[in-house]
């Protein structure tokens, strides 16, 4: 392909373009000093002036570097900052993440009737929650969950992206024509209440409705659209839990009377139905939180094959280094 | 004592320094160093102790970044530290100064009083935070780029440039910086070159467990007072100054300087691990020549307006 124009990327080469967008152009790529291993380059262009580097900017990628320094197993490794040419007043920065080919949206398509059984739904959840924890306990809060930007893993490891400077961008993104989807929106942030992690404990529970369905429980194409269809299935909240200081009314709504959860989702099971409807809670005060979640008896089960898991490995390496002349601590 | 006290050509000046000071100079040489002037600001450390600990990622970050960043959710206090905590060993730089061709220990403790004058004489003065993570940024870039001696001046400026980018609510602008080295030194230019190349160098690694990170936690979750916590504080601030102290781990340091100043305080000792035993055992130096130069009771009143008002 086109060889690339930037110094300081050409140990990648470009092999096809992802995708484009108002935050720049997102390139498939080889790295070639990892044995041609496939790799995603986010290009960044960054203006910088008499002040240099750009607070903003510092503070971001020195957010994703944190991020990235826990090498969380459900969030997409970022790999390497390239330090482009600087121009007269721009200097561009590649991110180069690691290449995951589907994302959970596609994943769901590919996915052949029935759907997902519960111990794959399960599994999936628990990553989804993982990934999650791990950017709360960082106090970061993602905004955009959606099944475009979970991605799967060939085997079936799912990992969150497009956080940080992509959400950014994605601000820009709503100024221009690209359709953003409301259908994981939390109501808060419908109602431009508040955005804290919260929101992302809704996208969360939106997208475990899907995972039994296979499409979006709430298809809204506008605000009070999305509102209206998250009503019709939660119930309209009592006047009491109706944010302040919010343009919308809460008389503005139609009262309505919450509908079973299982009346939509038929296959859900009881444990999994309790915690989806702690998610899709209208207050976000009284939402799960994911760490709340990952207790969730939902979860119990497989936490305990997890920890025999892990004793049965302990237990296996113990013997093993019981051999290795330990160096002294 | 003022920025340009120090802020001659670097080289002439520390090699004047050495030459008149000589091997044995601790005594007076501290004396200056450990001194209690005015001091960084403690911003709110502890007047808003309940609204939110001090993070090295502060609330200022919500309102003013557009990085997505929550207000600290207290279900993870704990683990957030704890991880911080596992991290802290991958950039604390250890014997940074053993490839450096010209740069001594006693020079890059020059640069840091600098850096910590800058920090209390710039206005509105600059949080620790801002000064440790400049301290921290130093360290690491010298780990692994051997650097000109007339050049560290600027690498300080640099630091703190970038520093108070990550940390303040208004960051210094280039021209501020540029001014505070010795004039005529420096451009903006070069300024900006070199904060370039430290971003590179460091891979935009910023957000850094610092041992005052370590002790706002320690601080606002523990049970210590706030002349504890204050005298606990201008120890670590005056302690950066010393290259060897610098080799402890940040969270070590930390927990050895509440101890020490609790102990002090207090009169009240906690039992510690051996890292931290050998922490207090060099943080014991300091706070002996402290002493020396202002009684215990006016050294802790002076902390105290220092970090409590």
């Amino acid at each position: 392909m086109e060889t690339d124009p930037d110094p300081g990327t050409e140990q990648y080469e470009k092999v096809a373009k992802i995708g484009t967008g108002a935050y720049g152009t997102v390139y498939k790529a080889r790295d070639l000093k990892n044995g041609g291993e496939f790799v995603a380059l986010k290009r960044v262009r960054v203006q910088t002036g008499e002040e240099g580097m750009p607070m903003s900017t510092i503070r971001e990628i020195a957010l994703l570097r944190q991020l990235e320094s826990f090498e969380h197993p459900n969030v997409v490794r970022l790999l390497d900052i390239c330090h482009g040419t600087v121009a007269e007043k721009e200097t561009k920065l590649t991110l180069v993440f690691e290449h995951v080919d589907q994302d959970l949206h596609t994943y769901l398509e590919k996915c052949p009737a029935p759907g997902l059984g519960p111990d794959r739904i399960k599994d999936i959840m628990h990553q989804l929650l993982s990934g999650v924890e791990f950017l709360h306990m960082h106090r970061v809060v993602h905004r955009d969950l959606k099944p475009q930007n979970i991605l799967v893993t060939s085997n079936g490891q799912v990992k969150l992206a497009d956080f940080g400077l992509a959400r950014h961008y994605s601000f820009q993104m709503a100024l221009t024509s690209v359709v953003v989807t409301l259908w994981y929106r939390s109501p808060e942030v419908l109602l431009q209440a508040s955005y804290a992690t919260p929101v992302d404990i809704w996208s969360v529970g939106c997208i475990f409705a899907e995972l039994h369905t296979r499409k979006a429980i709430f298809q809204g194409n506008s605000d009070i659209d999305q509102l209206n269809k998250i009503f019709d299935v939660i119930g309209t909240p009592c006047k009491e839990e109706w944010p302040e200081e919010v343009s919308l009314p809460w008389s503005s709504f139609q009262p309505r009377l919450a509908i079973p959860l299982e009346s939509l989702l038929p296959e859900v099971e009881p444990l999994a139905k309790d915690m989806l409807d702690k998610m899709l809670c209208f207050n976000p005060h009284r939402r799960i939180t994911a760490k709340e979640a990952l207790q969730h008896a939902y979860f119990v089960g497989e936490e305990a094959v997890q920890e025999r898991l892990q004793e049965a490995a302990s237990s296996r390496s113990l013997t093993e280094n019981t051999f290795e002349t330990s160096p002294e601590k | 004592m003022f920025p340009s006290a120090i802020a001659m050509k670097p080289a002439l000046k520390f090699q004047s320094r050495r030459g008149s000071d000589g091997e044995t100079s601790d005594s007076d040489h501290c004396e200056d160093i450990y001194d209690v002037s005015p001091m960084l600001g403690c911003t709110d450390a502890l007047t808003s102790e309940a609204a939110a600990p001090k993070w090295s990622v502060p609330d200022q970050m919500v309102v003013d970044s557009p990085a997505p960043l929550a207000p600290a959710d207290p279900t993870y206090l704990d683990e957030w530290f704890l991880m911080m905590k596992s991290n802290e060993v991958k950039f604390h730089p250890v014997q940074s100064l053993n490839n450096q061709p010209q740069i001594t220990p006693e020079m890059r403790g020059l640069l840091v009083r600098w850096l910590t004058q800058v920090c209390q004489t710039v206005r509105p003065r600059l949080l620790p935070e801002t000064l440790f993570l400049a301290v921290n940024i130093v360290d690491r870039f010298l780990a692994v780029t051997p650097l000109g001696l007339d050049c560290l001046q600027l690498l300080g400026a640099t630091a703190l440039f970038i520093a108070a980018k990550m940390e303040e609510v208004h960051p210094l602008c280039a021209e501020e910086v540029v001014a505070m080295c010795d004039e005529g030194q420096y451009t903006r230019g070069q300024l900006r070159m070199l904060e370039r190349r430290v971003l590179s160098t460091l891979g935009f690694h910023l957000t850094v467990p610092t041992s005052i990170l370590f002790l706002e936690h320690l601080a606002a979750h523990g049970q210590y007072d706030q002349l504890t916590s204050c005298l606990a504080r201008h120890l670590l601030v005056t302690s950066l100054q010393d290259y060897v102290i610098c080799q402890h781990a940040p969270s070590s340091l930390a927990l050895a300087a509440l101890n020490l100043a609790s102990s002090l305080v207090n009169n009240m000792r906690m039992n510690t691990c051996p890292a931290v035993e050998r922490c207090i055992l060099d943080l014991q130096v300091v706070l002996m020549t402290m002493m020396d130069s202002l009684p215990l009771p006016d050294l802790l009143v002076a902390c105290y307006q220092q970090y409590c008002q």
